[in-house]
């Protein structure tokens, strides 16, 4: 399959605002070699509007890699409780 | 003259039903600022370790800031300060709905109320008018009913009234104070305050305008900022869903209370209790105070079915602490016992920990159902309730928590005072200090205890708010790392004290997005000062140590500088699974060393002469604070 890139299927979770414009989880399908920010642009998102990015339980950047079978939360800002 | 204020502040004694006006003059307001500033100066001069909470000498000061001249947006914030029945020490507590406007268009920067009447009363404020009138046929009234009985009484529809329910009168210590019927001043107790008393509600109304250093630069801001934060609220969900719109991403975090702090994950129940599912079961609309862009407060009705209710909806918080904390999903019975406690006049965070407690007991065998005559079983929502009628109606059972859920656990079993979650008596809110390890620090050095929006470190965590002025951005939104936890807690806590003493609506700031060098620009044109970045955090930092030294006064220090020990123990699954937080003594050190306290957590004499509180340095010496020139009358 010499050219071809081989795809990869990630799955998202989107919190808040995204949540209601995404949907709230999503299974992405990327070539692979996509990074998180790759992930944000197929899915119409602000790469730079992401407050909290988890990969696999772990904070990372925009930039951190992607595999297959991934799971990934997408956190956009939000807010404390209040009394 | 000072720009921004009226420069006098109402006094009322109770025992001598008598009132009269005191000058206050701008010195005192650049170095206190007002609001929750200069409450803790009332208390540093006019209260000892031995004032009790609830008797007559505890100055009960409502109290403004220079930023309820004009219509700016979020300034129908007030703040409300005495030392809490809950915690023995200084607290405030803040809410809007109109009152805090009301009570400044009457003329007035501060109202303190002090002696105790031996019938009920309600204080009649309006413009040079003050009047003490009997409440009799109103107290016992709850707190809706109460707003509506004065203004009948007085014929007068137009004026704004904080009120206290039952558990205020029943002197249940997480009595909250309630403004016009759906804002609430909720934390540590003060509506006990009120009732000690006999002070069942405060009605005002004025007519005076405060001069402002420049009138026509405060309007075009106001006017700039009130969209801003308008369209800012509309875009991030928060106009829409208020508050509720966390609860699905505050879970997915850890950050939600689960099981009173033993469970870990609970995402479907959160999904059920949060937005968008919250707005559309309620029927959810915002329900702002005056001047307020963003309408955090929910307007909700359930029309039908066991737990009919209408009014003012449950907060984030009280999700959390009525909803997830005790596992009831059913958003329409959160609705009911939220109710409940607003028209009995509970504090829903503490209520619900009584609550969780009780459950907690139960499961563990420390409390049967034959003593609770209740079954007290996790997500039990007709228990709850009732739990709470009790709670607030001082009877039965519930009696037993009247002086709050630590003074509880030591009635109900030896073993179950390590259960309550609390900081200085002041029960927890409904963020988990294991998911934000910021929180950690920030609760057990927080001036009235337990306390998220004393410092909302947290959504900096969960990259929800940033202060680029003073160093606050994206790169401390990091969990599980202990760097920079303790230098954020002391910038968000000063940065707070000060928006409690200017006094504005906090989610102006954190979710309305206003910068802090927009609102410093309002804050100069009210005032005319110039001051600077600088000179905020210098003016938080004086008010955050004013309030540390009435807390030394009171007998804390390092020794209850802590945390509880379930905020230690790590998740078995989740976001936070395996994440244990730093020891809360790690922070200390570096926390203490960057307020310039020594290592018992008191302010070092330079340190209170840098912050221009010399005159109370004796505080830490130990010895009693000056009180000449304090007035009792
Ligand atoms: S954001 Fe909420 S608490 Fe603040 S002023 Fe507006 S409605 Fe009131």
């Amino acid at each position: 399959m010499h050219g071809v890139k081989a795809v990869m299927k990630v799955n998202v979770r989107c919190f808040g605002s995204l949540a209601e414009k995404i949907g709230s989880t999503v299974t992405a399908s990327l070539e692979e070699g996509a990074t998180l920010r790759d992930l944000l642009l197929s899915l119409g998102a602000d790469p730079e509007g992401i407050s909290v990015l988890v990969l696999n339980g772990r904070q990372v950047t925009v930039e951190a890699a992607l595999q297959d079978g991934d799971n990934v939360m997408l956190v956009p800002p939000v807010i404390g409780g209040y009394l | 003259m000072t720009f921004g204020y009226h420069d006098r502040v109402l006094r009322v004694d109770l025992t001598s039903r008598s009132a009269r006006s005191e000058g206050v003059d701008e010195r005192t307001w650049r170095t206190f600022v007002g609001g929750a500033g200069y409450g803790a100066k009332v208390l540093l001069e006019e209260t000892t370790a031995q004032t009790d909470p609830l008797g007559p000498d505890n100055p009960l000061v409502f109290a403004l800031g220079p930023y309820q001249a004009g219509a700016a947006p979020g300034n129908a914030k007030w703040s409300v300060v005495a030392k809490s029945p809950l915690t023995g020490t200084y607290a405030d507590s803040a809410a809007g709905a109109r009152w805090g406007v009301g009570l400044k268009k009457a003329g007035y920067d501060a109202l303190i109320v002090k002696g105790a009447s031996k019938t009920p009363v309600y204080i009649l404020i309006d413009d040079e008018r003050v009047e003490i009138k009997d409440a009799a046929g109103i107290w016992g009234l709850d707190s809706y009913e109460t707003v509506q009985a004065v203004k009948d009484r007085e014929s007068d529809g137009s004026l704004s009234v904080v009120s206290i329910g039952p558990a205020g009168e029943n002197l249940v210590r997480i009595a909250c104070i309630i403004a016009d019927g759906h804002s609430f001043a909720g934390r540590a107790g003060l509506g006990a305050v009120m009732g000690s008393k006999g002070l069942k509600a405060i009605a005002v109304k004025g007519s005076r305008s405060v001069e402002v250093y420049d009138s026509a630069a405060l309007k075009e801001s106001s006017k700039k900022r009130f969209s801003e934060i308008l369209k800012a609220v509309r875009e991030n969900g928060f106009r829409e869903h208020g508050t509720p719109n966390l609860c699905i991403t505050a879970e997915a975090f850890g950050d939600m209370p689960i099981k009173y702090w033993t469970g870990d994950v609970w995402p479907e129940g959160a999904a059920r209790i949060g937005a968008p599912n919250y707005t559309k079961v309620l029927n959810a609309k915002p329900l702002p105070c005056a001047n307020c862009p963003v309408g955090c407060h929910r307007n909700i009705e359930v029309k039908e079915g066991p737990y009919a209710t209408s009014g003012p909806g449950p907060e984030y918080e009280t999700l959390g602490m009525l909803g997830s904390n005790l596992l009831i999903d059913d958003p329409e019975a959160i609705a009911l016992a939220n109710d409940v406690c607003n028209r009995l006049g509970l504090d829903t965070i503490s209520a619900g920990a009584c609550v969780g407690l009780a459950m907690e007991c139960q499961e563990l065998g420390y409390l049967s159902e034959e003593k609770s005559g209740l079954d007290l079983s996790w997500g039990n929502a007709d228990s709850a309730i009732s739990l709470l009628k009790d709670i607030g109606n001082k009877r039965g059972f519930g009696a037993i928590f009247a002086d709050g859920a630590l003074a509880a656990s030591r009635l109900i079993h030896p073993e179950a005072e390590r259960l309550v979650a609390h900081v200085k008596g002041l029960d927890l809110p409904a963020h988990d200090a294991r998911a934000c390890w910021s929180l950690g620090i920030n609760y057990a050095t927080c001036t009235r205890g337990a306390c998220h929006m004393r410092g909302v470190t947290e959504d900096v965590e969960m990259g929800g708010f940033f202060i680029p002025e003073i160093g606050v951005t994206k790169d401390w939104s990091v969990f599980f790392s202990p760097e920079h936890k303790a230098e954020l807690a002391v910038k968000l806590q000063d940065y707070c004290a000060f928006l409690n003493s200017l006094v504005i609506c906090a989610f102006m700031v954190d979710g309305g997005e206003l910068s802090m060098t927009s609102l410093l620009d309002m804050f100069n044109s009210i005032t005319g000062w110039g001051w600077t970045v600088d000179d905020v955090m210098k003016a938080g930092a004086r008010i955050t140590n004013a309030q540390r030294l009435v807390n030394l006064m009171d007998g804390h220090g390092r020794h209850t500088d802590t945390i509880p020990y379930k905020m230690t123990v790590p998740a078995k699954e989740g976001f936070r699974a395996g994440q244990a937080p730093v020891p809360i003594d790690m922070y200390l050190d570096e926390y203490y060393g960057l307020r310039g306290w020594d290592r018992s957590g008191r302010p070092t004499a330079e340190c209170l002469r840098d912050l221009g509180l010399s005159e109370y340095a004796r505080v830490v010496s130990g010895a009693p604070v000056r009180r000449a020139g304090a007035c009792t009358g």
